[in-house]
């Protein structure tokens, strides 16, 4: 099927042109200014591996990385508590479907709107703290989210909160492509609930289960908002996450680190990519 | 006894997922001494700006539904459809760019932007959105799904490329644009870090930048904020509710593709 | 022992009534078939023995227990699903011996019986591989090793050959027969074929809309059927009906002019029919027939390979006869009628 040139030019063009100047070009570019000094008041000073170089004797960069680190943990969660609710809500029960879209709603609510929300809610006079006061579980106000120990946890929350609902849909997708007669010859073969669940359910769900892991995983060394909202990454950068450091270098500074920055952004792909990878492996050797 | 177990556990994670939106929802129609009151909206959209936020995020998502599915939609066609020199490398580039996440990108983004005059402006929200490696392989693989020859016997039939792209390819993929629609307008209303970080003056604030703004002020008036928050999920929310099924297949469509 | 009993046995699903009241035994050893229609209750019935369902009303009894309230892993019966439900992700050895690891059977054992099932269903060569690598008939097998392996006290059969083609369906329905009678365990078998039924039930239950309409075994059936629906549905080429009426107690006015004498006294009011099956109608005199006075007109003939069915219309009725020979389309034959294999119906049967 052949187009006159004109006609495929008008097609590709507009979006082409988009894709170019906001995608590849930046891509191109931070891949460049990785190496070099760039203050956008003056012209980019090549510097070679300098900025990975300062970024390894960083210790800020180290404590966002261990943050970034702590932030993992979220996936695993994320994925085995999603697995759990889908099993529950997988079931023929009268308002069964009421259950599954309130569990999705926080999915659609912004997540700037959630971080909002849960500060209300987790802050230092907010509604957690004092309901817990006057049930007389504690005596005074927890810093769940000022307070060194507990900050990233808290933010850590609100991001699996705010996932239950999407991890759970695409885990009931998978729970319900599995024929039921399978359950069925299964009863009939002597086999437990749990025994049925270990080794049918779970070994049909691994395409989901490496699916759930990827994207949480990468979404927790993408995660901004919340920071943002709830802590700002403190107190005391305790909960400073990598993409965090790298927007604090990049525009909260003054002059701002361009190429400091773009050097963070690499580093920031290379571990995702990683871990990708590793989920990849942890699957399969499952 | 299985079944009241069941039963508590569902209420329990229901008490949890909705909780702090009641919460939210309750804090934003009661004023200081607990009664009910619309005027934290009334507050909110006049005094603390909302509406001006409203306007923006309307337009900026708008804008970026619009032209996104327009752009992607002709974009695809040919990298789906036909045969030309050069397209297995657009592909490969394509591919190249999903893997990379955009917020490695975001610096020189700025600095494009910034040349092109579109820092401060809404434009400058809109046009990166527009175009994602995603909604153009989405849209790729649906325009594959419809069958040559409803191509060939419009062809036969005198039609344009244009012309058979309009009537005919365009109508077939209605239901995977409307999937696609669904995720840009759920993504565009949230956005925040990139807006945040291009705009500039709080005139031109979305409501996701113009409500953190606010929730970091001292002086805020909570009940305000409340207000805007609920206001700012209402049309995520509503969406949501009114087309269910599309909307859950739609984005965990988008993910699998991914 | 395995002997399975219903008593007065009801099942619905909402509105529904599925099974109404439904009584029957099947002895240890048995091959007990259930046949009938789409919706008549018999997948239904098999679902009940297996527990996968449980009924509303009534005893479910297996080996003289009561089972109503057992849960289907511990009523130790195997059943083979029409769509054969293997597990896709596990290979066709781990398949046959799931229910032995999920019962937790020593190793030894395990392997034990998996090389004797294996070769009992000719499957050896497949161990390896997964459900998707097999043809149909391959899978049918690994369906039923799966049931042996588990040494069961009853084996189920939800309508397997259905899925297959008919030549294949032939062999697979021989294996099954000599399978039986090889390990003599009671089978409780579905299906709605009513050749597959004959061939290999030692017993024939036959139900129509939620109840049984006659239990026997398949001579019982053919020779003598309880009921029209049993009569019409048994037999490759059904049986035919004139229409007429009783005159006296033995003798039946066929509307098409015939009288022809019964070989029982029968007590019916109003309208009847009078059925023959096509084998047991002449045409021409011979020895144990009757001259019905009647003669149809041939329409159609079909040759089937030894034979030809012959479709013919007599007044208003259209009837089905085998023949060796072809009759031209417009023959008139005479019909002779058997004297003893000749059954009467009231309108209303």
């Amino acid at each position: 099927m052949k187009m006159s040139r004109k006609a495929l030019a008008l097609f590709l063009l507009p979006g082409g042109i988009l894709f170019a100047l906001f995608a590849l070009y930046p891509l191109l570019g931070a891949l460049k200014l990785a190496f070099f000094n760039y203050n956008v008041f003056s012209a980019p000073v090549f510097c070679g591996a300098g900025n990975f170089a300062e970024m390894a004797h960083n210790a800020s960069f180290w404590n966002a990385a261990r943050n970034s680190f702590i932030y993992l943990i979220v996936t695993p969660l994320l994925a085995s508590t999603s697995l759990v609710v889908a099993v529950l809500v997988n079931r023929k029960m009268r308002g069964i479907n009421f259950f599954r879209t309130a569990y999705f709603l926080p999915v659609v609510v912004p997540m700037v709107i959630a971080g909002i929300t849960w500060k209300f809610v987790l802050d230092d006079g907010g509604v957690l703290n004092n309901l817990l006061m006057s049930m007389h579980v504690i005596k005074s106000p927890v810093f769940w989210l000022t307070g060194a120990d507990f900050a990233i946890w808290s933010v850590m929350f609100v991001t699996f909160w705010k996932g239950i609902g999407y991890y759970m849909v695409m885990f009931l997708t998978g729970l319900q492509n599995i024929p039921s007669n399978l359950y069925e010859a299964a009863e009939v073969d002597g086999a437990s609930e749990f025994y049925a669940f270990r080794r049918i359910t779970l070994p049909l769900l691994k395409p989901y289960l490496l699916l759930v892991l990827i994207l949480s995983s990468t979404a927790a060394i993408k995660v901004f908002d919340e920071v943002y909202v709830l802590t700002s990454g403190g107190p005391l950068r305790r909960s400073e996450t990598l993409i965090f450091y790298m927007y604090a270098n990049a525009l909260n500074n003054f002059p701002p680190r361009i190429g400091f920055a773009c050097a963070v952004g690499v580093v920031i792909f290379f571990i995702a990519a990683m871990i990708a990878l590793l989920n990849k492996y942890v699957v399969r050797a499952q | 006894m299985k079944k009241t177990i069941i039963f508590a556990a569902l209420i329990l994670l229901l008490l949890l997922s909705l909780g702090p939106l009641a919460w939210i929802l309750y804090s934003s129609v009661t004023d200081f001494n607990g009664h009910l009151t619309i005027a934290n909206y009334a507050g909110a959209w006049h005094d603390a700006n909302i509406s001006r936020y409203m306007l923006n995020s309307v337009i900026v998502t708008g804008m970026t539904v619009f032209l996104s599915l327009l752009f992607c939609a002709l974009f695809a066609y040919p990298m789906a459809v036909l045969e030309f020199k050069g397209k297995k490398l657009l592909y490969f580039i394509l591919l190249a760019t999903f893997f990379v996440p955009w917020e490695m990108t975001f610096v020189p983004l700025f600095s494009v932007c910034v040349k092109l005059g579109l820092d401060n402006s809404l434009w400058g929200v809109i046009l990166p959105s527009c175009v994602s490696a995603m909604g153009i392989v989405f849209l790729m693989d649906a325009y594959t799904s419809i069958p040559k020859s409803l191509f060939e016997s419009a062809r036969i039939d005198g039609l344009s490329e244009w012309g058979i792209w309009l009537k005919v390819a365009l109508p077939l993929i209605r239901p995977s644009m409307a999937g696609l629609a669904i995720i840009t307008f759920v993504t565009s209303w949230s956005l925040f870090m990139w807006p945040l970080i291009i705009l500039r003056q709080s005139d031109s604030y979305t409501l996701t930048v113009g409500l953190s703004y606010l929730s970091g002020l001292f002086s805020a008036n909570l009940k305000y904020l409340a207000a805007g928050s609920v206001i700012a999920c209402l049309p995520s929310v509503a969406l949501f509710l009114a087309l269910q099924k599309h909307f859950i297949s739609g984005l965990v469509k988008g993910a699998v593709k991914g | 022992m395995a002997n399975i009993e219903f008593r007065d046995v009801f099942k619905s699903f909402g509105n529904v009534d599925v099974l109404k009241g439904i009584s029957f035994s099947i002895k240890d050893g048995d091959f007990a078939v259930f046949l009938g229609p789409s919706g008549c209750g018999k997948s239904t019935a098999l679902r009940l023995i297996s527990g996968l369902e449980t009924p509303e009303k009534g005893d479910i009894m297996i080996g003289g227990a009561r089972v109503n309230e057992t849960h289907p892993k511990d009523r130790d019966i195997a059943m083979v699903f029409q769509d054969y439900a293997l597990y896709p992700h596990l290979s066709v050895a781990e398949n046959i011996v799931f229910g032995l690891r999920a019962r937790n059977a020593p190793q030894s054992e395990v392997e034990k019986m998996l090389a004797a099932t294996a070769r009992l269903a000719g499957i050896t060569a497949l161990l390896d591989r997964k459900p998707a690598q097999l043809s149909g008939g391959q899978r049918q097998r690994v369906a039923l090793a799966r049931a042996v392996a588990r040494k069961p006290k009853a084996f189920l059969f939800d309508e397997p050959l259905s899925n297959l083609d008919a030549k294949l369906r032939m062999s697979m329905r021989e294996e099954l027969k000599r399978l039986h009678q090889q390990i003599k365990t009671t089978c409780v078998y579905v299906t709605h074929d009513q050749l597959e039924a004959m061939t290999l039930g030692t017993q024939i239950i036959i139900m129509n809309g939620g109840i049984i309409q006659q239990i026997g075994t398949p001579r019982d059936l053919y020779f003598r059927p309880a009921n029209r629906f049993v009569a019409e549905f048994i037999g490759t080429v059904p049986m035919n009906f004139f229409p007429g009426k009783l005159d006296g107690e033995a003798t039946f006015a066929a509307a098409g002019g015939g009288h022809i004498k019964l070989p029982e006294p029968a007590r019916l009011d109003g309208a009847a029919s009078l059925g023959v099956r096509p084998e047991h109608i002449n045409l021409s005199s011979r020895p144990g027939y009757i001259d019905s006075g009647m003669k149809a007109s041939v329409e159609l003939s079909e040759f089937i390979g030894g034979s030809y069915i012959i479709s013919a219309r007599c007044g208003e009725t259209l009837l089905r006869l085998v023949s060796e020979d072809d009759i031209p389309v417009g023959n008139e034959v005479p019909l002779h009628l058997h004297e003893r294999w000749l059954y009467v119906f009231g309108e209303n049967k």
